[in-house]
Order: structure tokens, then sequence, then C-alpha cells
């Protein structure tokens, strides 16, 4: 019984400590977020309950058409203030899941990538700042899916 | 020594720091099928971190709709010429590899 106790009492020490620690410093690679099929399915599970707010403060800037979808640039950028995340899903690709950016120390809310697509489709930016999701959506018609090609 | 997989660039622009970063690597998705029919098996970056003076800017988490050979850029408030900046990058096959460069 005692040897049970301390043990649980150590893991919830250790808990507590790592719960003191920034969030972004610990974060695994979350699986299950780009395992979903389906774009509403792995909002809900980034979102937890939380509603997303269309917000003009995000601003989502990309090509309005590709020529295929092997490199599509992308770059998402804020004025929210105390930005913890920034995530970004492509409706219809296989896996909607394409990257998640967590900012810490003076990082500035921004990052400039290239995604490949599947085919056209909204691309959605969602913004974590002070514990509220905002989001954007662009659309982006591709002319070939980046997908199912070689080098894609 | 091996030619490193990173390759970063750093600049001190007005009051921030502009870092862009290209990694090597084949960011197979798994959906792809060689000449001969055969599935490609998933190969891809999961996840980057980047320090600023072993301080942790940004940590990203990546699948496999990103871009073979990626390109990812960030910002930094402060900062000066001659400062550290760290990246390194684990893969889905537990490869892994980091880099470092001073802002210019």
């Amino acid at each position: 019984m005692k040897r049970r106790q301390f043990i649980k009492r150590g893991l919830l020490t250790t808990l507590g400590l790592l719960l003191l620690r920034p969030v972004s410093l610990l974060a695994a690679w979350p699986k299950k977020l780009f395992s979903h099929q389906q774009y509403q399915s792995a909002l809900n599970e980034l979102l937890q309950g939380e509603t997303l707010i269309a917000s003009d403060q995000v601003n989502l800037k990309t090509p309005p058409i590709s020529q295929n979808g092997v490199e599509v640039p992308i770059s998402v950028k804020t004025t929210l203030q105390q930005v913890e995340r920034i995530v970004v899903m492509v409706e219809n690709n296989p896996n909607p899941m394409v990257a998640e950016y967590l900012f810490s120390g003076s990082a500035i809310a921004y990052i400039a990538t290239r995604i490949k697509m599947n085919g056209t489709s909204p691309v959605h930016a969602i913004v974590k700042a002070n514990g509220k999701y905002y989001g954007t959506t662009e659309k982006v018609t591709i002319k070939r899916g980046g997908c199912y090609e070689s080098g894609g | 020594m091996e030619k490193s997989t990173i390759r970063i660039k750093a600049r001190k622009i007005a009051d921030q720091i502009e870092v862009k970063i290209l990694i090597t690597h084949p960011m197979e998705t798994g959906f792809r099928r060689t000449f001969e029919g055969k599935v490609v098996s998933e190969y891809f970056i999961e996840e980057v971190t980047c320090y600023h003076n072993d301080n942790l800017m940004l940590k990203s988490h990546w699948g496999v709709a990103v871009s073979k050979d990626p390109y990812l850029s960030f910002k930094i408030n402060g900062g000066a010429v001659g400062d550290t900046i760290r990246v390194s990058w684990r893969d889905s096959r537990g490869g892994k590899e980091s880099f470092d460069t001073h802002v210019r």
C-alpha cells in the first residue's frame, strides 16, 4: 500500500512539474491529429470543444491557382497577441492536418512553408492565441495533385 | 564530415531576425507508387525545433503534406548579429540531425 502511494505521489509530482513548464517544450508529435481523414473530425480534435472564431486578424497568404500541388507556398501571420500555436490544414487532402507550429520566447507569430495539395481545396490557418482559436480560409485551385506524384 | 541536410540563413533585418531553413528530406507520403506499382512507404520529418542562443523559439510538428525538401521560415523579435540559431529535426524512422549558424 505504501509503495503504491509512493508511486502515485511520485507520478503526481512529476506531472505537476511538467505542467509548470511551457507547453510547447513538452508537446509530442500529435499522432491522432495527423491521422484524421476528414477535415471536420481533425478540426474537432484540435478544438477540443472550443469554438473557432473567424478572424481577419489571421492572415493566410496562398497562390489562388497553382500548376501542381507538389509545392504550394503558403505563409501565415497574425496581429493577435499571445500566440501559442499556428495550425495549417488542407480540407481535401487524404489527411487534412498539415503542420502545427508552437511558439515560445521572442518568436514572432509568423511562418512560411511549402505544402502538398492533392487537389483544389480550401486551406485553413488556425491560430491559438490567449487560449482561444481564430481562423481564416483561402481556396487554392490545383491543376495537378501533389500526394501521389513522384517527388510529392 | 558529411554535408548537413540542413541549410539555415539567419539575417538581422531592422529589429528582427529572419530565419530561412531548407532541409533535404524525401518526405514520402505513403500514397506514392513506383513505376512498378509498389507503394513507397511513408517517411517524413515529424518534428523540427529552432533555438535562438539556447532558447526555444519554435517547435513544429509536420505530417506527410509538408513538401519534399522542406522549406520553413520564421522570425524572432530582437536579437543581434552573431547570435546562434540552431535547427534540429527528427523523422518518422528515428533519423535526426542538428545544425547551427550565426545571424548575419
